[in-house]
């Protein structure tokens, strides 16, 4: 198999997720195509620093991460609210699971980036904290705290549930 | 593990399958508190898989042929042996060993659950009669009375196609996908990207069990097979 035929496997294994986990980010659609795009671009001409095959996915979303980093400094892009992006869904089985889909991501467009990405990182990319920690630089233990704060955050927006009765890790 | 080490392991990660027995272990308030994280997890996940803009692959892989033809062509066959490795990673994760039919099928399926979040939510049963047809458009008969399940469709799974279907259970929703043909496996269970797989072999292809947990695959496969699913002959509908 050539290089361009297995990157273009590479491409298609994870094409969806790399959008989901940019759109997450960068919160407009645009955006999160032009970041993927860029991601790849990089990840293709920098292939050969790729040393182990299982760290594949986590080497695309750092070079995901980075590159949205980047974006960002170059120029701020005009940030939408969250709930001003209409996300067509053409599969939505009710008007009632659409509002409640519309409301959580309401809702994770509204926790803080920082406790937003690790939570991404998890449920998008699939990592488990250790590797979280990995790519973000810190402690794995500062990834749970992360991911905890995330998941009482949502629920304290969705369901009302006081964040004070949550016990912390410490 | 006690109970509130169980409360923070669910705020941290609800699908980690130690939790299955842990709230076994610590009794009907854990196993109602493990449902509920894990319920929420699914809200996120729908919440969180947008649909992707038509043809963005294409588009990718078009502007990347560019690329592609201007960089000068290296053949490093590491890097082509772990690309061709990745298609199927997670199975290779969990088993250390090269990828095979059935680790590709499952992580195919595995896959495959990202792009249709709403199937996990339906409370709905789908009518019986619809089940008959659907299964028909597949060359199977089947009793749909037998059948109770969710969700049901068609779906492109990588190179083929599958019936999907999820059929509610206690422990959570189940999803099953079958492809009735062409799909050989070897019985075979494991768990990838945070979930339970199970793949069989089925009529003249094989089943693939996806939950949260593995507790109701052997309720569902005899679900499955009290329906008495068939191939129908060539041409038959």
């Amino acid at each position: 198999m050539s290089d361009a035929a297995a990157f273009d496997a590479f491409v298609r294994r994870y094409a969806s997720d790399a959008y989901r986990f940019a759109f997450w980010l960068a919160k407009d659609e645009a955006v999160a195509q032009d970041v993927v795009q860029e991601a790849y671009l990089r990840a293709w001409r920098s292939r050969t620093d790729l040393r182990d095959e299982k760290a594949a996915k986590a080497w695309l979303f750092t070079i995901i991460r980075r590159e949205h980093a980047r974006l960002f400094e170059r120029k701020v892009p005009p940030i939408d609210d969250i709930q001003d992006v209409v996300i067509e869904d053409d599969d939505s089985p009710s008007a009632h699971a659409m509002t409640e889909v519309q409301e959580m991501r309401d809702a994770i467009g509204r926790i803080e980036a920082k406790y937003r990405e690790p939570l991404l990182l998890q449920l998008i990319g699939g990592f488990s904290c250790e590797e979280i920690a990995e790519q973000l630089g810190i402690t794995a233990q500062a990834v749970m705290t992360q991911v905890f704060r995330a998941r009482a955050k949502l629920k304290a927006l969705l369901r009302a549930e006081p964040m004070g009765n949550v016990h912390e890790l410490y | 593990m006690n109970f509130i080490e169980f409360r923070r392991a669910l705020m941290v990660d609800p699908s980690e399958a130690r939790l299955d027995d842990a709230s076994a272990e610590l009794g009907t308030e854990a196993q109602a508190a493990l449902r509920d994280a894990r319920a929420f997890e699914r809200e996120m996940a729908a919440a969180l898989a947008v649909p992707v803009p038509e043809e963005f692959e294409q588009r990718l892989l078009a502007r990347l042929a560019q690329e592609q033809a201007v960089t000068r062509p290296r053949q490093w066959l590491g890097w082509a042996a772990a690309l061709a490795a990745s298609v199927a990673l997670a199975a290779v994760l969990w088993r250390g060993a090269a990828p095979d039919a059935t680790h590709l099928l499952m992580s195919d399926a595995t896959a495959h659950l990202s792009h249709e979040p709403f199937a996990l939510t339906r409370t709905e049963r789908v009518p019986a009669p619809l089940i008959e047809r659907t299964f028909a458009t597949a060359g199977l008969a089947i009793d749909g009375q037998r059948l109770p399940l969710n969700y049901l469709s068609r779906c492109p799974v990588e190179s083929r196609i599958a019936l999907h279907m999820v059929v509610r259970q206690d422990a959570g929703p189940v999803t099953a996908l079958l492809f009735p043909r062409d799909a050989k496996v070897e019985r075979m269970d494991a768990r990838m990207d945070g979930m339970a797989v199970r793949a069989v072999p089925y009529l003249d292809g094989a089943l693939v069990l996806l939950a949260e947990s593995s507790r109701d695959f052997d309720a569902v496969e005899t679900e499955l097979h009290n329906a008495r699913p068939r191939l129908l002959a060539a041409g038959g509908r």
